[in-house]
């Protein structure tokens, strides 16, 4: 019997909500683990590498996860209040869940979801987990992909790896942000002078504000979706890491787009109707 | 009652902590289809005060009335509006968009009203030969000489039909000859069109060519 971690996302220990709400299991492929406080933060896509090097190091959950996502390939039958064993440790299945599809790196297999709670952790032998995670990180490449894990090599190279997944969205949103509002403020700069000549003549300033607003988000948009496709490629081909749309690139689309809108109309009112007019006359 | 009437009219510019009056308390009255000069040295007040009468600023206190309508009381959308259908502005940096030909620039005022494009086309390039450039239509403002891209200018601020056109310095780039011919052609608008033009100038080569010229010196008005 093999249990095959997946992909919670935010789980505390008494997070039993998860469960209830589940959410985050839909398209996932690897988590890692990272102890704040009480709360356990398990990173969706995030490095499976080092996920498993984090339980190889002590040989055991970290502290605090008393639960978790497992995907089950095998054909078995699991109820809710059933235990499973784990290496020697053992898991209790707290719900049920079908997800028929379940998108691996470069293929789809059909799996069954069970939600799992950790009954002994202080005994769980991580091991089995870790089979289950690099048969669910790549089906066929499983035996080399476990040879690799539990390898001293993979260790190393996980510790080099400087940001998890989760890390290097959140760099990226940050960064794109910043870039997206100092796009606007260049464009909002390089047509102030076009801008005031409109106002100058007659446009009301809704138009000229329309006008702005259009380019920057246009302007903005391209520049988004180059460097989502850097990401992407990024991800997939150098970091190995697999990436697609998710809720959080979705929020980061529709952030970065307002970002544009807001930016555009405050430097579009300062730079055009406040000193654009200035700099027509002089 | 006078076309255009101002009153007690200041605006104030704080530089550095310090409060410069470009316009300090001026007062006077312009009547319909005058061609008015506001002459004066640079820093006089001048451009301030065109600016104010194009209601593109506010002023810290006083008023504008046009037509018996107090102008300093618009809103940005009002003063846009009332600037669209009154008011042609010509720059002294000319202020041509620079992307655009001949003809669009012309075309610029009027391309968010409601009319008719070829209606629009028709009145700009009417304009254009009238300002003599009916063979620089689709030439951009780059390829024109400054006396040209002056004579855009003007196209373009007569092309709403305004009563008020109001000119910054636009002789400042030209040849005393080119000048004059510019403020020539403004004087034949005027007569064509009906328009009131008040020139905000400098020089006193052009003083001689206006029905009334206003004296400015450290913003206040000092012979009307």
């Amino acid at each position: 019997m093999y249990v095959f971690v997946s992909s919670p996302t935010l789980i505390s220990s008494s997070d039993v909500k998860l469960i209830d709400g589940w959410r985050w299991t839909n398209y996932v492929v690897c988590v890692s683990c990272e102890v704040y406080g009480n709360v356990t933060v398990l990173n969706v896509n995030g490095n499976f590498r080092k996920f498993a090097c984090k339980f190889l190091v002590d040989g055991r959950l970290p502290r605090g996860v008393g639960e978790a996502a497992a995907v089950v390939l095998e054909d078995i039958n699991v109820n809710v209040g059933d235990f499973l064993s784990v290496g020697n440790g053992s898991v209790r299945v707290v719900g049920l869940l079908d997800i028929k599809c379940v998108p691996l790196i470069g293929e789809v297999v059909s799996a069954k979801v069970i939600l799992v709670k950790i009954v002994d952790e202080e005994v769980f032998d991580s091991r089995a987990l870790v089979v289950g995670l690099s048969c669910f990180a790549n089906v066929s490449d499983v035996l080399v992909r476990l040879e690799n894990l539990l390898g001293e090599n993979v260790l190393i190279d996980a510790s080099n790896i400087p940001f998890s997944r989760i890390r290097f969205v959140n760099v990226f949103v940050v960064c794109s942000l910043v870039a997206n509002v100092a796009v606007t403020f260049l464009i909002v700069l390089d047509i102030r002078k076009d801008c005031a000549i409109l106002f100058s003549v007659g446009w009301l300033p809704r138009d000229v504000f329309g006008r702005i607003v259009l380019e920057t988000v246009v302007l903005n948009l391209l520049g988004f979706l180059v460097g989502f496709v850097v990401l992407y490629v990024e991800t997939v081909f150098i970091l190995k890491y697999y990436f697609f749309i998710n809720i959080y690139v979705f929020i980061l689309m529709m952030l970065t787009l307002l970002s544009s809108v807001f930016s555009s109309y405050i430097f579009s009112r300062f730079l055009v109707f406040k000193k654009g007019v200035e700099v027509l006359v002089t | 009652m006078s076309f255009i009437e101002v009153k007690d009219l200041t605006k104030i510019y704080s530089v550095g902590g310090k409060n410069i009056f470009a316009v300090n308390n001026v007062s006077f009255s312009l009547r319909e289809k005058e061609f008015t000069i506001l002459f004066g040295p640079s820093g006089s007040g001048k451009t301030t005060l065109l600016m104010l009468l194009a209601a593109l600023i506010k002023p810290n206190k006083g008023h504008i009335y046009v037509r018996g309508q107090d102008i300093t009381k618009f809103s940005e959308d009002e003063a846009a509006l009332w600037r669209r259908k009154n008011v042609g502005f010509i720059f002294q940096t000319i202020n041509l968009v620079d992307f655009l030909n001949v003809l669009e620039n012309v075309m610029l005022p009027l391309y968010t009203a409601k009319i008719d494009v070829h209606e629009l086309r028709e009145k700009a390039l009417k304009l254009i030969k009238r300002v003599g450039l009916e063979e620089r239509v689709k030439h951009k403002p780059s390829q024109l000489s400054v006396g040209e891209q002056q004579r855009v200018a003007i196209a373009r601020a007569l092309i709403n039909n305004p009563e008020i056109v109001l000119a910054d310095e636009p002789t400042a780039h030209l040849d005393l000859e080119t000048g004059k011919k510019i403020i020539s052609l403004m004087r034949e608008l005027r007569d064509e069109y009906g328009t009131t033009f008040i020139v905000a100038t400098h020089d006193p080569e052009i003083v001689s060519m206006a029905d009334r010229t206003i004296k400015m010196r450290d913003g206040r008005v000092i012979l009307s």
